[in-house]
């Protein structure tokens, strides 16, 4: 047995020193090749630009930047550029959003800016840009998810144009796609539903149905509004709608308490009215974040949590928008 | 060291294990790389603080640890 005999002091010490290694001595960073390597960076040479880096297997490699992948490319500068350096952060900014870091870019775009803010109108043309070829980016993401036949995720794309990209000239085609495809998405998730409790849905389930393809009619349009407090206004009526069908499902669970079928159909349209709402919670909390209301974009985030605890996006959305607010910056 | 004492220790050094990048803090993951992250950003607890997920070889927040 393992505790049983005694173990050297020695022994014992190699193994917390072992444990309380700290794992940011790891690095890696990718070559132009796509192939990784792992190690830790020993120096810069900014002039030359090149990258001296030390090999998990004890070799000292010198890379210069045009051998390595535009993202690790991206980290270098990051790593040497102080956040204060305003035309710095500018310049890293128009690498990042070159190299798809779309993201990083509006980020830095805000950090050259708060570190002077005379280079407001500069900054402000570059975002312009940086709008442009964000929206271009998810449209193309739509397109592609939408020719793999993932409907749902070509969807996701497009309301990121709407949400975070209103003003972009993309924002009117990604509405046009919104129109023609989300009904028909959302619908067909509960198409087997309807035909396996077709005569509850005439009867008991009637009320709950209306509100229900209300739910949804009202989330595409508060999707295509293309007016902020008009979306606003319809997802907050959705929310209503998915309320009172969340309320007609327990009135159906408690009627028909012995009837396996109905409790099963019942927890299967409970779970797609609640992911619905979390939906709508993120979307408002999405533009609630484009327009700098972060306490409101908090609220749905909490309130989207609060239907679905463990949902991945809503908690990534609860995140960023707790970072945003910590930070002070609006990225886009 | 008897087994107890060694156990309490081994308790002990789970801490900072814990505080590892792979713990599910939070529960989001990273999703440095994928074609979300370039344009929402990523929630991995490492990113958003300011640090690099060093178990994602596509993360690029934070810094490398480059000697001045």
């Amino acid at each position: 047995m393992l505790f049983h005999s005694k173990p050297s002091p020695a022994l014992v010490l190699a193994f917390l020193a072992a444990l309380a290694a700290p794992s940011a001595g790891q690095e890696k960073i990718k070559l132009e090749s796509g192939k990784v390597v792992s190690g830790r960076a020993t120096a810069y040479d900014a002039e030359k630009e090149v990258l001296s880096f030390r090999t998990d297997e004890g070799q000292d490699m010198k890379y210069p930047l045009d051998q390595l992948d535009s993202r690790s490319v991206y980290l270098v500068y990051a790593s040497v550029m102080p956040k204060d350096n305003a035309k710095g952060q500018l310049q890293l900014a128009n690498f990042a959003r070159d190299a798809g870091l779309y993201e990083h870019a509006a980020r830095r775009y805000g950090y050259a800016e708060q570190a002077d803010p005379a280079l407001k109108t500069e900054v402000e043309s570059a975002r312009v840009e940086l709008r442009r070829r964000a929206a271009d980016y998810c449209i193309a993401n739509a397109r592609t998810s939408q020719s793999k036949g993932d409907a749902k995720e070509a969807q996701k794309w497009l309301a990121i144009v709407l949400e975070r990209l209103p003003d972009s000239p993309q924002a009117a085609e990604a509405a046009s796609m919104v129109e023609e495809g989300y009904a028909r998405e959302a619908n067909a998730r509960d198409d087997a539903l309807e035909q396996e409790h077709e005569a509850l849905l005439q009867k008991d389930l009637k009320k709950g149905k209306q509100h229900y393809d209300s739910m949804i009619e009202r989330t595409r349009q508060g999707l295509t509004a293309r007016n902020a407090s008009k979306s606003a206004s319809l997802w907050k009526s959705a929310i209503d709608d998915g309320e009172v069908v969340l309320k007609e499902i327990e009135r159906l669970e408690k009627k028909f308490a012995d009837d396996p079928k109905v409790q099963s159909g019942a927890a299967r349209y409970r779970q797609l009215t609640i992911d619905q709402l979390v939906e709508i919670h993120l979307h408002l909390a999405s533009q609630y974040t484009t327009s700098s209301s972060l306490k409101n974009a908090l609220k749905e985030a909490n309130a989207a949590l609060a239907l679905d605890p463990k949902n991945g996006q809503a908690l990534a959305a609860r995140a960023r928008i707790e970072q945003a607010s910590n930070e002070g910056l609006i990225h886009w | 060291m008897k087994p107890f004492q060694l156990l309490a220790v081994l308790a002990l050094c789970s801490v900072p294990l814990a505080c590892r990048s792979s713990a599910p803090r939070h529960e989001v993951p990273c999703i440095c790389g994928q074609p979300s992250a370039d344009i929402e950003g990523c929630a991995h607890h490492a990113c958003l603080s300011g640090h690099r997920n060093p178990d994602n070889p596509d993360c690029v927040c934070g810094s490398l640890s480059i000697p001045k």
